[in-house]
C-alpha cells in the first residue's frame, strides 16, 4: 500500500487562487482529515487528485508514481477511489449493477473477447456478480440488491457510493463529505466501516464538516481556508490553533 | 395463409432492415453519445456494396464485409473529432456529417448516380438473408450488453463523471461506440443496398435519421428488446393507421410527443423498470411485515 502525496499543489480558476500551495499526505492504514469553512477548496484538492481539474502548479504522487497529469481513468487503475459529496448514482441501474460497475478496473477479459462474446467473457461477469454480492453482504445491503439506486433513502445511498468505491480494491479512498445529513447514529455506523477499511490497509482521507467525527477517527487533520493550507496536526492540536477558530468563528485579524 | 405472408413479406423485410439500424443507433445512445450519424454509415455502407458489387464484380459477401470495415474506421474517424462534444452540440455535428456523406453522393454522379440514385442492384438479399443478420446481430448486442463494456456505456451515458473515476476511459469506449455503430449502420445499410435494387442519396437523409430515433425513442436504450420493439412499431403503425394514411406524420410526431413526455425510457425499457420498481417494493414489504428474522423471501 502506498501514500498520496500531494507538493505545493495550487488551482488558478482564471483570477481566482481557489487552492495555494497546498501539502498534504495521505499514509496507508490511517485516516486523515481535511476539515475547513465552504468555499475553502476542499473539494477542489479531490477533484484535483482524481485527475478531473488540471493542476495549474505543483505535484501528486500516489507511492512511487507521479499522477499529476493522469486522467481520471487512470487515477482510478492506479487505485485512488472517491465519493462525492453530492451523491452520484447511476440512478437507472440497481444497487448490484452500481456496485459491479466499481470492479471495471479488474476486469481480465479483453474488448475482443467481449465483443464476441468468448467463453472468458461470458464466465467474467457471472463472476463479478458473485463478488458484487459478497459486498453487499459485507455492509448488509443485499435486501436491496435489486432496487433502482435512485429510490433508495440517503443514508443507503451513501453506502452505496461507498461499496462501489471500495469495490475498485483501492489504495487510497477520498470521501468528501460521507456522512452530511446524517444523524449521530447513521454517522458513528459508517465511522466503523471507516476504520475496518483502514485497518485493512486503505489509506482514507475525510473531507467533513462535522468536527466531532473527524475528532473521533482522524489521527491527523489537515485545515483548509481560502484555498490555503491554515493548520495541521492532532485533531485536539488543530482545534485550539487560534487561526482555525478564526476561520471557523471569525476572529480578530 | 401464404397470401398474407406474400403480403407482408415487404413490410416484414423492412422491419428487419429496420432493426438493424435502430441497433445502430441504440449503440451510441447507449454509452451517452448522442450521435446521429447513423444514417451517414448506412448511406456509405449503401453506396460502397452497390458500387463494389454491379460495377466491380465484388463478391457480394466480401461487399459487405469491406461495408462493415468502412463503417468502422467511419465510426473510428468521426469520434475523433467529436470526443470534445456532449449531447446536442454531438447531434449537430453527426447531422453535418450526414449532410456531408449525402451531398458527396449527391455530386459524384459519375459513381453514385447522383439525383437519379444507382440503380439496377442486384437482388441478392432474401428475407432469410437479413432474419440471419438480425438474428447474429440480436447476438452480438445481448453479448455486449451482458459484458464489461455494456457496463461501462451504461455507466457512461447516466454519469460520465462517476464512470472516469471508476477508471472507464470516456474518449476509449465513446469511440468502440462509434465504431460498432458505424459497422452496423455500414453493414445493414450495404444490405439494403443489395435488397432494393436502387438506391438514392434522399433514403438516407433526415427522413432516415429521425426514423433511426424514433425506434430508439420507442422501444429503449438501454434493453435488446427495445429497439425490435420500436422498430415493429414503427413498421406496423402506418399498415394499422390507414384510414388516417394523409395525416400519418402528424400522427407519428404526436406519438412521438406522448411518448417523450409519459414513457421517456421507451416501451420496453419502461416496463422494465416499472416491473423492477414493483418487484423491490413486494420485496419490502413482505420484509417489514416479517420481521427482522425473515429474509422476506
Amino acid at each position: 500500500m502506498a501514500a498520496l502525496v500531494l507538493n505545493n499543489v495550487s488551482k488558478r480558476f482564471g483570477g481566482l487562487l481557489a487552492v495555494s500551495d497546498v501539502n498534504l499526505e495521505v499514509p496507508p492504514g490511517r485516516i486523515t482529515g481535511l476539515i475547513g469553512p465552504n468555499g475553502a477548496g476542499k473539494t477542489t484538492v479531490v477533484n484535483m487528485i482524481t485527475g478531473l481539474l488540471k493542476l495549474t502548479t505543483g505535484n501528486i504522487l500516489l507511492g512511487d508514481r507521479d499522477i499529476t497529469t493522469a486522467e481520471a481513468h487512470e487515477v482510478a487503475y492506479a487505485g485512488v477511489s472517491r465519493t462525492f459529496q453530492n451523491i452520484r448514482l447511476l440512478p437507472e441501474a440497481t444497487v448490484l449493477e452500481n456496485v459491479v460497475i466499481g470492479f471495471h478496473v479488474h476486469v481480465k477479459s479483453s474488448l475482443f473477447a467481449q465483443l464476441l462474446g468468448l467463453p472468458s467473457s461470458l464466465r467474467e461477469s457471472p463472476k463479478l456478480f458473485e463478488r458484487g454480492w459478497q459486498l453487499l453482504e459485507r455492509f448488509g445491503m443485499t435486501r436491496f440488491a435489486d432496487h433502482p439506486a435512485g429510490s433508495l433513502a440517503y443514508g443507503h445511498q451513501r453506502r452505496v457510493e461507498m461499496m462501489r468505491a471500495v469495490a475498485t480494491d483501492p489504495q487510497i479512498l477520498l470521501l468528501d463529505e460521507p456522512v452530511a445529513g446524517m444523524n449521530d447514529v447513521e454517522a458513528a455506523e459508517l465511522g466503523t466501516v471507516f476504520n475496518e477499511l483502514a485497518a485493512s490497509g486503505i489509506g482514507l482521507l475525510l473531507i467533513e464538516h462535522n468536527i466531532r467525527f473527524v475528532n473521533q477517527l482522524c489521527q491527523k487533520v489537515y485545515v483548509l481556508d481560502s484555498g490555503a493550507m491554515i493548520a495541521q496536526g492532532t485533531p485536539q492540536e488543530v482545534m485550539h490553533n487560534p487561526a482555525v477558530i478564526a476561520a471557523y468563528l471569525g476572529g480578530k485579524k | 395463409m401464404m397470401n398474407l405472408i406474400y403480403t407482408y413479406q415487404p413490410l416484414f423485410d423492412y422491419f428487419l432492415l429496420a432493426v438493424g439500424f435502430a441497433y445502430s443507433q441504440q449503440m451510441v445512445l447507449r454509452a451517452g453519445v448522442f450521435s446521429i450519424g447513423s444514417a451517414g454509415f448506412a448511406c456509405i455502407g449503401a453506396y460502397a456494396v452497390g458500387i463494389l458489387v454491379k460495377n466491380q464484380g465484388v463478391h457480394p459477401l466480401l461487399a459487405l464485409l469491406l461495408a462493415v470495415v468502412i463503417g468502422c474506421v467511419g465510426g473510428f474517424l468521426l469520434s475523433i473529432p467529436l470526443a470534445r462534444l456532449r449531447g446536442v452540440f454531438q447531434a449537430i455535428a453527426t447531422l453535418a456529417f450526414v449532410q456531408i456523406v449525402v451531398s458527396l453522393c449527391l455530386y459524384f454522379d459519375d459513381l453514385t448516380g447522383g439525383p437519379q440514385g444507382f440503380n439496377n442492384i442486384p437482388k441478392l438479399v432474401q428475407t432469410w438473408h437479413l432474419l440471419l443478420a438480425v438474428a447474429v446481430t440480436i447476438y452480438f448486442m445481448y453479448v455486449i450488453s451482458r459484458s464489461s463494456i455494456g457496463r461501462a456505456f451504461d455507466a457512461l451515458r447516466q454519469d460520465e463523471t462517476v464512470g472516469a473515476t471508476l477508471g472507464i476511459s470516456i474518449r476509449k469506449y465513446h469511440m468502440i461506440a462509434f465504431v460498432l455503430s458505424g459497422a452496423l449502420a455500414g453493414f445493414f445499410g450495404g444490405m439494403q443496398s443489395l435488397y432494393t435494387y436502387s438506391i438514392e442519396p434522399e433514403m438516407f437523409g433526415f427522413a432516415f435519421l429521425v426514423a433511426a430515433l424514433t425506434y430508439i425513442i420507442l422501444g429503449g436504450r438501454g434493453t435488446v428488446t427495445g429497439p425490435i420493439i420500436g422498430a415493429a412499431i414503427m413498421s406496423v403503425l402506418p399498415e394499422l393507421a390507414r384510414p388516417l394514411a394523409d395525416n400519418r406524420q402528424f400522427f407519428q410526431g404526436a406519438l412521438m410527443m406522448v411518448m417523450v413526455a409519459f414513457m421517456p425510457h421507451g416501451v420496453f425499457d419502461g416496463l422494465v423498470l416499472y416491473l423492477r420498481k414493483r418487484r423491490a417494493a413486494a420485496r419490502d414489504k413482505t420484509f417489514k411485515e416479517g420481521g427482522h428474522g425473515s429474509t422476506g423471501s
